[in-house]
């Protein structure tokens, strides 16, 4: 049995399958259009080494920049 | 009958959609040529791009409509794109056929967008954009599959070369005939809709929830689609990966951050020297040229003065703009600029700004206009305008030759520890003094308008590509039309005003006094000498600081005139001044009004430039005034500092 995690406890090189999204409104529609949908799986490309700063991860062929905060809406396991 | 039919093809209006990346302005280019409009929509700042295409006998009105992600969230862009698809927006009548371009390399994420065109029911068309990478990347689509899967025409393109754009135009005519393919119906999408509300029976969940599941399901579909008519070997964008690891690498990425801006800085700084020189000179050879063919007199003055110097002084700053937004377009169409935003959102965020303000602040310290129209390219309101407020307190050149002239006169040439110019310390702490008040002040906006909630990172990185130059040069071309038409107008007539006030009324014929001391500048001077005392600023000062509206190195011409320094000689001139302030300035007052050009709005072009960048006069004169009260404030601090201490 896998635990669920947010895509912001994933270290480099890591993925996992997204399960929801924690985010609301405007946020959670951009994530959507950009392709952070339930099933899609997402990998942690490169993450700063600051627990704030941003991460890049990348979602089917995209490659996406974040903050953490934003990851921290991301589950998935 | 045929009439008719070529009428009815007169000017067919043809909207280019995409998301952000997929060469759509390389295909609205390739269709338009230099045949281009651009103008903002009306009330906001959104640039509005149109061109005529000629095919066959037949113009089409080409609308190159904002890249976007998609229709649901609520940016501005998104906003405008869905209206005018619509025919919602006022002014605009409805694109008889859309055009809807999609970059071949990441079909997963465009199609997406292709589904979210085709939910708005208008007859459109899909160029399959950027083949020639796909190729190169081992992805071979059939697109007469496609074609059909999707119900909507796909024509293969690369608009870069220029293949596909005569296959594209003979597609859009056949869809404005035949009008076959409203894309709403009868499509996978219908379908797709359809299904969910059979397979649920009634809605029991929330329409967010809906939302999200009808993309989960699009997706789902698109997947499918991918799989039936795309072949793709092992993924090879190495090259990006590798080029990735070094420029997002924590220590030589910064580097090369820190490089690249330095790189730019230098460039805005020097590289337009010579062309503003070069500006400078024509301006005044060609207005003497017509000058002397007046009297002398204030018709003569007028035109010298006013005019030629008004225009000169637009001109002027055309090369720094120019250089700036070259600089600017390269990185951005290279893919570099969201990489450069990731690296700096973190050091950025923790002053309130975001990483995308980086720019623009960088180019303020060579000079606040292209800073501030630079500042267009923020996507959120919020952190476009705290970028706009604090711009202009970054050390322009402009404010050097003052600078320059103080710390010449006050500052011993000596040297600390045998090598630190003590004159060099004092210009880095303006200059840190001027960082500071940024960070701080920006820092204090944020607080007062409070935390954005669109202020997000969710940044698309593009795959590397080499910029072309005629795409380059077409964007520079317009944005070089668009400053000129722009500021020329208001700046002129405040430059009337000025003029007005600083030879109007003339000295009497037995004057002792410079002629400015009569005029209402001087007037003005006087007036206000007791509110300036508190500064240590004199009359004298306070008179030749009005001139310097216009602009920050006036200040240098107008303390030569009240001080009257008559000399032909540059040189000459400013060593003679350096000895008369140095003899009539205490170090306190010197001090003072150094840090009054750390913060004063003293510069009409820049406010001019923030009312048309921010549509708003109100904004323009709150940065005067917020300016203003800084300069008051630290300079009363500072005067009343250093005279206490001396």
């Amino acid at each position: 049995m896998r635990i669920i995690k947010t895509l912001n406890q994933l270290n480099c090189g890591e993925s996992f399958t997204i399960i929801s999204l924690l985010a609301e409104g405007t946020l959670k529609n951009r994530m959507e259009i950009l392709g952070f949908l339930p099933g899609e799986v997402v990998a942690v490309l490169i993450k700063s080494r600051s627990i704030v700063g941003p991460m890049i991860v990348s979602l089917s062929g995209t490659k996406i920049a974040l903050r953490a905060g934003e990851a921290s809406l991301i589950r998935g396991f | 009958m045929i009439d008719t039919v070529a009428k009815d093809f007169l000017r067919k209006r043809v909207a280019l959609v995409g998301m952000p990346n997929c060469g759509k302005t390389a295909l609205f280019n390739q269709l338009t040529g230099t045949r281009q409009k651009i103008a903002n929509y009306a009330g906001v700042t959104v640039e509005r791009k149109s061109g005529e295409c000629k095919f066959s006998g037949k113009i089409f009105e080409i609308l190159d409509l904002p890249g976007v992600y998609g229709f649901s969230t609520t940016s501005r862009d998104e906003a405008i794109t869905k209206a005018v698809c619509m025919g919602d927006y006022e002014g605009e009548p409805p694109p008889d056929c859309i055009i809807c371009v999609i970059d071949a390399t990441n079909l997963q994420l465009h199609l997406r967008f292709v589904a979210e065109v085709m939910n708005l029911g208008l007859p459109m068309l899909i160029a399959l954009n950027m083949l020639d990478l796909s190729k190169k990347k081992c992805i071979s689509i059939d697109y007469n599959h496609l074609s059909d899967l999707l119900a909507v025409p796909v024509i293969p393109t690369v608009a870069i070369r220029k293949e596909g754009i005569v296959d594209l135009l003979n597609a859009l005519v056949l869809q404005l005939t035949h009008k076959t393919c409203k894309s709403r119906e009868g499509s996978w999408l219908r379908n797709a809709v359809h299904q969910k509300f059979n397979d649920s029976g009634n809605i029991e969940h929330d329409i967010a929830n809906q939302a999200t599941e009808e993309m989960i399901r699009i997706n789902d579909q698109i997947r499918s689609i991918i799989k039936k008519c795309v072949i793709s070997s092992k993924d090879s964008d190495h090259i990006d990966t590798i080029i990735d690891a070094v420029v997002l690498h924590p220590i030589f990425g910064s580097g090369i951050l820190v490089f690249l801006l330095f790189f730019m800085f230098q460039a805005v700084f020097s590289w337009s020297q010579p062309f503003t020189t070069i500006i400078a000179s024509l301006v005044h050879v060609i207005g003497n040229f017509f000058i002397n063919f007046f009297p002398p007199g204030i018709l003569k003055d007028f035109l010298s003065q006013v005019i030629i110097a008004g225009c000169g002084t637009v001109l002027m700053f055309l090369p720094q703009i120019l250089i700036l937004f070259l600089l600017i377009y390269i990185l951005e169409e290279s893919g570099y600029l969201p990489r450069a935003v990731y690296l700096l959102d973190g050091l950025m965020m923790k002053c309130g700004l975001s990483g995308r303000a980086l720019i623009p602040l960088l180019s303020s310290f060579a000079c606040s206009i292209p800073g501030i129209m630079a500042a267009r390219s923020i996507p959120d309101k919020k952190d476009r305008l705290i970028t706009i407020l604090v711009a202009p307190l970054a050390t322009c050149a402009a404010r050097l030759p003052i600078y320059t002239l103080i710390i010449g006169a006050f500052v011993p040439d000596i040297k600390i520890f045998g090598f630190l110019n003590l004159s060099g310390i004092v210009l880095f702490c303006l200059y840190a003094l001027s960082i500071a008040s940024i960070a701080f002040t920006s820092l204090i906006f944020k607080l007062c308008l409070g935390q954005s909630e669109a202020s997000t990172l969710l940044l698309e990185l593009p795959p590397y590509r080499l910029p072309r130059i005629k795409d380059l040069m077409i964007s520079l071309y317009n944005r070089a039309l668009i400053f000129l038409r722009k500021i020329t107008g208001l700046l002129v007539s405040l430059t009337i005003l000025l003029w007005f006030c600083v030879s109007f009324p003339r000295p009497p014929s037995d004057a002792i006094l410079p002629a400015i001391e009569y005029s209402f500048a001087g007037k003005i001077g006087h007036f206000l000498e007791p509110l300036f005392l508190p500064l240590g600023f004199n009359r004298k000062i306070v008179i030749a600081l009005i001139p310097a509206i216009a602009a920050r190195e006036a200040i240098i011409s107008a303390l030569s005139t009240v001080y009257a320094v008559t000399s032909l000689n540059q040189t000459e001139v400013i060593g003679q001044l350096t000895c008369y302030i140095k003899e009539n300035w205490t170090l306190p007052t010197a001090f003072s009004l150094l840090v009054w050009f750390v913060f004063s709005p003293q510069c009409l072009s820049m406010l001019v430039v923030i009312r048309k960048e921010a549509r708003s006069t109100l904004l323009a004169s709150a940065v005067a005034i917020y300016l203003l009260c800084l300069a008051y404030f630290f300079s009363f601090l500072t005067y009343q500092m250093a005279t206490f201490f001396k």
